[in-house]
């Protein structure tokens, strides 16, 4: 262990094991998205009046589904970086295999505590609600959670670790790897960093510090749980949980875009073109997604008011640079480029256009003014659906088919196609329920409903039962792959695309 | 041999009891000045013993991992409040502190070697939370953590564990953005 | 390579090494301060409570052994105390609230034990025990008048005071709970209302 392990050339048999890790990455990542989607039925059918769900199993689901998508999109964005980045660094895959088995503990840890011990927090776990729960779990429930999302940050430490140095290795240094010697003039635009090694020494900078912060706060948790005597500032806390969480579930989109950045070049013979602003707007968004987590804290009236007006000046500039970077850069290299259509660089395509709409919502949220009406409203689930939904959980999609696709000779189907309607359709009705009960004022992370209430939540969760049909028939796609490429082996990687 | 001598002349001097009484009876200088010392002491006469025994850490420690495994769990041990108020009232106890940190300084010496370039960073960055949770641990307690140190103490110690973690973020900034390129190996 | 296992090997008995240090230093993971470590072999030791005289806020004055046969549950205050003693109070009022009506005066009795006579007269307790709604017989406020039993049942139940030169004390605070016999069953931690009630409750159960 710890050890890296350099391999220059890779044969064919290697290639094929390191495919199959990462198809290990997204299967997994893609079945619990799945079953998670259908806790969020189950939750908008108790919401709606139809199902009778007690509120401490709605609780439960609720910890459940925050954790569980959060985790396993990261996992199958960390799949999908991995991929593209082996292309230009030299990456351990050791590091890569014990992040995923480290995962797999996580999550059975998490299930364990959350299910047997009825552990019931949220995902945010804020202070001091794991040690205090008014007797709704118990000291072994806390612990296993919080337990559970140490070992998961233990993975991910460490595999961006190994991103962080494979890329100082190549490049010299992280803000070399952000391409800051092309910005201040030293080094020609064309030698510039591709989008990908951009892309991941930004998550690598973000991630890591999201974790270091999550382990202080974990770990605070843990000793308050263990014994109670011992309490920490909770504004602290706050901060630090947000921190974390905000900058570790946003970093998902910022390595699912890495899909765009690689397949739509190679869909349309173009090449993506690294500009000084392309290279400005990923600094940029780095530096802002590190300090925003504040916009969390609007409704703390005790956070000191500079941090706060960052917190909304700085959420408005956040995501926009990369966003329209990419999204500029996206339509470009597909205009008039005489691109063939499939499900990939369809999904790829939907992925910028729920990111583009998802970011919307977003900015009203944190709006000082507004988010004191709002934040505690469903208005704010519509958002980061809609933004997760539509845009990063989108892209991990594209990549499984374009690996499908570049690595086996299976083709998509006119019930995959079928299921991309449905999936949108329904992804869309769903952040649109959201948005639609917090404009009627809908409070949040409520178990049971007002009646006048109830009409979005339950149109929310029909769609869902739409949105879980057509994600299972992406993920069975996917599993058709993998068993076909077991059977015939790993060949159709070299085939030229177009 | 010139550094063993000189960790034996530490080790003697930290152990003279006016030296040793002077020391603990100040919190930050117990936990941040005497205990790091007399793990650096392992450290040195860390490259006399490894060469002692050199089959058996060849052996059992050869990717650092497990020496690694031990001194974190020593060192852990060491910061939990209670030992730091035990190794002054319990004269066992305070053999045991100045027996198992010099060895964690051996282990550590042997371990550091061997665990690569991903197994320090992810030890460094670590030690970096853990660091800043005692910072937090110390300065925001309400209640009194060691029986022999006042609040007041403690919140000392805290600081210094806080610059302690600002120094090492610091590090780490300058270290991941300044040019590695003219180096082979990092 | 061949050797490998050995490392393997050595990864695991360095982390069960390393666990048994954590846990033997800390009581099984129980006691992670001192202070947390004398009160848990307090409750070891189960010292009994000595023979000391009462006065409580309706001016009985009666022996400890009073509540002979009784489990009490009790907590050592002053009154004159401005940050611990009333929350200390406040949860074992709730904790009383928490017993059922069956067991409270028969089975379980609630006791508040005033370490500063001199100013806790019988007064001060009534007017005290108002705060909390305490009706003075199942929960009762006293204070022991002989300085001589006081410090005798203070350092036995471990219970520090320290004055701090304006009036006030610093002092460590729990929930103690006393058996039938007057022998130490346990110190529980005040903050913890829910666990505390479930012990007792389940101790009560127990004894049917």
């Amino acid at each position: 262990m710890g050890c890296l392990e350099m391999t220059t050339i890779v044969d064919k048999g290697e290639l094929k094991s390191r495919n199959s890790m990462i198809a290990t990455y997204l299967v997994i990542g893609g079945a619990v998205i799945a079953v998670m989607m259908i806790f969020g039925v189950l939750m908008l059918l108790a919401q709606g009046g139809v199902l009778d769900l007690s509120p401490a199993a709605f609780y439960q689901f609720l910890t459940i589904h925050g954790t569980g998508m959060i985790g396993a999109a990261a996992l199958a964005a960390v799949g999908l970086m991995w991929y593209f980045l082996r292309d230009y660094v030299e990456l351990s895959k050791k590091v890569f295999t014990w992040n995923l088995i480290l995962f797999l503990i996580a999550l059975v840890m998490i299930i364990v505590g959350v299910f047997s011990f009825e552990y019931a927090s949220a995902w945010t776990f804020l202070y001091p609600l794991p040690a205090l729960s008014a007797g709704a779990w118990g000291i072994i429930g806390a612990l296993l959670y919080l337990g559970g999302m140490l070992v998961l940050g233990t993975g991910f430490l460490l595999l961006y670790i190994d991103t962080g140095r494979a890329i100082i290795r190549k490049y010299g240094s992280l803000g070399k790897g952000l391409g800051w010697d092309v910005i201040s003039g030293k080094k020609d635009v064309k030698d510039a960093p591709p989008a990908t090694v951009i892309a991941s020494t930004m998550v690598t900078i973000v991630n890591t510090t999201a974790i270091v912060a999550g382990a202080v706060v974990l770990i605070m948790n843990v000793i308050n749980v263990i014994n109670p005597a011992f309490t920490f500032d909770p504004l602290l806390a706050k901060n630090l949980t947000y921190a974390f969480g905000h900058i570790f579930a946003n970093a998902i989109i910022y390595m699912g875009v890495i899909v765009v950045y690689e397949i739509l070049p190679r869909y349309t013979n173009r090449k993506w073109a690294v500009n000084k602003s392309f290279l400005i707007a990923w600094t940029m968004s780095t530096a802002f997604t590190l300090v925003i987590y504040t916009h969390h804290m609007l409704m703390d009236s005790v956070m000191p008011k500079w941090m706060l007006i960052m917190g909304q000046a700085l959420s408005y500039a956040n995501g926009i640079p990369v966003l329209v970077v990419t999204a500029y850069g996206a339509l470009m290299i597909v205009y008039k480029s005489g691109i063939k259509w499939d499900m990939a660089s369809g999904l790829a395509f939907l992925s910028m256009f729920g990111w583009s709409v998802g970011v919307v919502p977003a900015i009203v949220d944190a709006t000082i003014v507004v988010n004191h009406v709002m934040h505690n409203t469903k208005w704010v689930p519509g958002h980061f659906h809609m933004y997760m939904g539509l845009g990063a959980v989108v892209m991990l999609f594209a990549f499984m088919y374009y690996l499908a696709k570049v690595d086996s000779n299976l083709k998509p189907n006119g019930l995959d196609k079928l299921a991309f309607v449905c999936y949108t359709l329904a992804m869309i009705s769903i952040s649109a329920q959201f948005l639609v009960s917090g404009a009627i004022s809908t409070p949040r992370r409520w178990a049971t409903h007002f009646p006048e209430w109830m009409g979005p939540a339950l149109f929310g969760a029909i769609a869902g039962v739409f949105l879980v049909i057509a994600t299972s028939i992406f993920i069975t796609h996917f599993i058709r792959y993998i068993i076909v490429r077991n059977k015939t082996g790993s060949d159709f990687y070299e085939r030229k695309l177009a | 041999m010139k550094k063993t001598g000189f960790a034996f002349v530490l080790y003697i001097l930290m152990i003279i009891s006016p030296i040793r009484n002077f020391i603990e009876s100040i919190m930050i200088a117990h936990m941040l000045i005497q205990l790091p010392l007399l793990i650096f002491v392992g450290w040195l006469i860390g490259h006399f013993i490894v060469e002692k025994f050199h089959s058996l850490f060849n052996s059992w420690n050869i990717n650092g991992v497990p020496g690694m495994i031990i001194v974190v769990f020593i060192t852990m041990y060491w910061m939990i409040p209670r030992t730091l108020d035990e190794a002054l009232t319990i004269g066992f106890m305070e053999v045991f502190k100045f027996t198992s940190l010099p060895v964690a300084g051996v282990i550590l010496f042997d371990s550091w070697r061997r665990i690569g370039d991903l197994g320090k960073s992810f030890i460094f960055l670590n030690y970096l939370s853990m660091f800043g949770l005692m910072a937090w641990l110390y300065i925001d307690s309400p209640i009194q953590i060691c029986n022999n140190y006042l609040t007041g103490q403690q919140r000392i110690l805290g600081w210094g564990f806080l610059i302690i973690t600002l120094a090492m973020a610091l590090y780490t900034i300058q270290s991941v953005f300044t040019d590695h390129s003219e180096e082979n190996v990092l | 390579m061949r050797e490998n296992w050995r490392n393997t090997v050595a990864v695991f008995i360095s982390i069960i090494l390393g666990s048994v240090l954590i846990y033997i230093g800390t009581d099984g993971f129980r006691a992670f301060t001192a202070e947390a470590a004398r009160t848990y072999k307090l409750v070891q030791e189960q010292p009994e409570f000595p023979s000391v005289t009462l006065e409580d806020s309706k001016e009985r004055v009666y022996p400890f052994s009073e509540f002979e046969g009784k489990y009490v549950l009790l907590t050592f205050i002053y009154t004159a105390c401005t940050d611990i003693c009333p929350k200390l109070e406040m949860n074992l009022a709730e904790v009383y609230n928490q017993i059922p009506n069956k067991y409270i005066g028969d089975d379980i009795q609630f006791l508040s034990i005033s370490f500063d006579p001199t100013r806790d007269d019988p007064a001060t307790l009534k007017k005290y025990s108002s705060h909390f709604d305490s009706d003075e017989e199942t929960w009762r406020m006293a204070r022991v008048v002989d300085t001589t039993e006081l410090n005798e049942l203070l350092r036995k139940f471990g219970v520090i005071v320290i004055p701090d030169g304006s009036g006030g004390f610093s002092h460590n605070s729990a929930f103690y709970l006393v058996d039938k016999n007057g022998k130490l069953l346990d110190v529980m931690d005040y903050t913890k209302i829910d666990e505390a009630t479930d012990e007792i409750l389940n101790v009560l159960e127990t004894e049917g």
